[in-house]
């Protein structure tokens, strides 16, 4: 091994002038040492220029390779510095995409949730009768037996909304409500191969049927008028202007129905409407709904080749700050024709007169006064029509099996004179209503009651029909979701029980045949039809 | 019959009376307008009176809250379309 300072003293062997001096090393193989100088055990490892050893040199060339190094490492250094300003400049672009990304979705999202709306309405009850009878339904789909069914009861449910409210555009709604509705009717069992069958199920079961299903645009007047403002044209199935909005105005459909819906009225009717308030200085003066409809309810086949027209015009003359605020009052009139085709060709008997009542015009009107504070509201209607109230209506719970032709019972004259009465094309009804709620300050409870007397046709001398139904109860809201009431519901025949002669019957329609002198309807008062419900109401 | 009618009328004139003496002093809440109903529930609780208006998907929401009275109105959306304070 040699060292650097041994190196610094040896000086260049002899060398010609002028000539690199040049140094000769000599190696002790077995030790290892490299000498200057030959000797014994020593053999020549090299000839170096003498300046190879020159410390100096050594220094400078050491030198002149860190410098070179570092000059390397220094370009090397700005190279990834002016890399890493780049690198820092694209993520700072980066990152503002990124945060303009963010709200790109959020607001995705917020304009996603706000294109549709999902609901439900949900109406339960337990009811248990008193007394059982004959008689229109208390709500949809329930039924009860008539006559001699005491302590009949039941739970059920009467309606089960499924709301879905698309919002594709400015101004646009789309609702799809599908709901539920009673099967009722036997159809025979299925035969399957040669011995066997299969019962029916179709009596009974809770079926969906579409309820609503319709566009509405919301700015048709808003470029004409202010005060038009928030005026719609609807078109499907869609509420017709009484039912729904007067449910609306009573705010116990869950319990009741209203008056006329009670009657014959359905609240859904294909067809085309025009709809809204009439505003000014954003208070409400007026609210109208007018269209035109299929002569069927929702829930049957159009036959006809006519169209029927209804319209509600309510008026608030001071002024209304929120939907049915202080006193108002309405009016509607609905105007169509029984659903039948036009080649049809009513029932004939013997007699010249034929019932007329299926193809014969239909008409129903209302007056009404109401007044709605936050805490109370009180409805008066008076209503009137022309063959809109059938049999089919009048046993719209259960009738006679006589009316609906499955059997022969005791009351297959009460049956018959129910037909003549009703169903001959010249029925006038009238009616008088009183619905009203008031609550209970600081506390959840409301009370509510309803009040109908109906005259199915004018024309009857006391008529063994008329009738008068009662609604009295107490709401409970549970929280905003839930309420409940519990209430007593009552239909009345409230003349005194006689008998109506056959020929008297026949003058209206010719339903009893053969000779009818001595002949009478016995018992033509219908049994009283008494009730408890305890309702539920789902809404969310 | 006549005795019903007589009741009605007077019901009809009560009513009228009722409309004569004139509304409350009502007053708009249009902070409101545009939230939802779990905002209302957060900020006054549960209402004195829930009313669902099947034929808009909307709901009637009657509060009182701080000794002020309140109505609102939902449209389908869920959003609250109407606020009035009624007295």
């Amino acid at each position: 091994m040699m060292t650097l300072a041994a190196a610094g003293a040896v000086r260049a062997q002899s060398s010609p002038a002028g000539a690199t001096p040049m140094l000769k090393l000599y190696v002790d193989p077995s030790t290892g040492q490299v000498f200057t100088r030959p000797g014994r055990g020593r053999s020549l490892l090299t000839t170096i220029p003498a300046t190879a050893l020159d410390p100096n040199a050594i220094e400078q060339r050491v030198e002149q390779k860190t410098q070179a190094q570092l000059q390397q490492n220094q370009q090397q250094m700005f190279s990834l510095e002016k890399k890493n300003d780049e690198l820092a400049s694209q993520n700072h672009q980066l990152a503002q995409q990124v945060a303009e990304i963010k709200p790109a979705w959020r607001d995705y999202i917020t304009n996603f949730q706000n294109k549709f709306a999902v609901g439900t309405l949900v109406y339960g009850d337990y009811r248990f009768y008193t007394h059982t009878g004959f008689g229109p339904q208390e709500l949809t789909q329930i039924n009860t037996p008539g006559p001699g069914n005491n302590s009949f009861n039941s739970f059920d449910i009467s309606r089960a909304y499924l709301n879905f409210f698309f919002f594709p555009a400015d101004g646009m709604t789309v609702r799809v409500t599908p709901n539920i509705y009673r099967t009722n009717g036997t159809a025979p069992a299925d035969k399957v191969g040669s011995s066997s069958s299969i019962g029916s199920n179709l009596s009974g079961n809770m079926g969906y049927r579409l309820k609503y299903a319709y566009l509405q645009y919301n700015k048709i007047f808003d470029r004409i008028s202010d005060g038009l403002k928030g005026d719609s044209v609807q078109g499907g199935f869609i509420p017709n202007p009484l039912v729904a909005w007067e449910e609306d105005l009573f705010g116990y459909r869950y319990v009741t129905l209203t008056p006329w819906n009670y009657l014959s009225l359905s609240s859904t009717q294909p067809g085309i409407s025009f709809a809204g308030p009439i505003k000014i200085n954003e208070k409400q003066y007026a609210d109208y709904d007018v269209g035109a409809y299929n002569d069927s309810t929702f829930h049957a086949f159009e036959q006809t080749n006519t169209k029927q027209v209804m319209g509600r015009l309510s008026v608030y003359p001071f002024g209304a700050k929120w939907r049915f605020q202080g006193l108002g009052a309405t009016f509607f009139y609905d105007y169509g024709y029984g659903n039948v085709a036009p080649d049809f060709i009513p029932p004939t008997t013997t007699a010249t007169s034929l019932l007329h009542g299926k193809e014969a015009h239909i008409m129903r009107a209302a007056a009404m006064l109401h007044y709605t504070a936050e805490n109370w509201g009180l409805i008066a209607e008076y209503d009137f029509g022309h063959n809109a109230f059938t049999g089919g209506n009048l046993f719209s719970s259960s009738g006679p099996q006589d009316y609906f032709g499955v059997g022969k019972t005791s009351y297959a004259g009460f049956s018959s004179m129910t037909t003549a009465f009703l169903e001959n094309g010249s029925a006038v009804e009238r009616g008088l209503d009183f619905m009203g709620h008031y609550h209970i300050p600081t506390t959840p409870f409301t009370l509510f009651g309803l009040f109908e007397w109906f005259q199915p046709n004018t024309n009857v001398n006391n008529d063994p029909l008329d009738f008068q139904r009662w609604v009295a109860g107490v709401s409970y809201q549970y929280n905003e979701y839930l309420r409940f009431a519990i209430d007593s519901q009552n239909t009345m025949y409230y003349h005194s029980q006689n008998s109506v002669s056959e020929s008297y019957v026949n003058s209206f329609a010719p339903v009893f045949s053969g000779s009818t002198a001595g002949k009478y309807v016995a018992d033509a008062v219908p049994r009283d039809i008494h009730a408890f419900f305890i309702n539920m109401e789902f809404n969310y | 019959m006549k005795r019903s009618i007589m009741a009605g009328v007077l019901a009809l004139a009560m009513l009228a009376m009722a409309g004569c003496a004139g509304q409350g002093q009502e007053q708009s809440q249009s902070q409101w307008l545009g939230k939802s109903r779990s905002d209302l529930s957060a900020a006054m609780g549960e209402p004195k009176s829930a009313v669902p208006l099947p034929d808009t998907g909307g709901e009637m929401m009657f509060y009182s809250y701080q000794g002020h009275h309140y109505v609102f109105e939902t449209g389908a959306d869920g959003k609250i379309e109407k606020a009035v304070e009624v007295r």
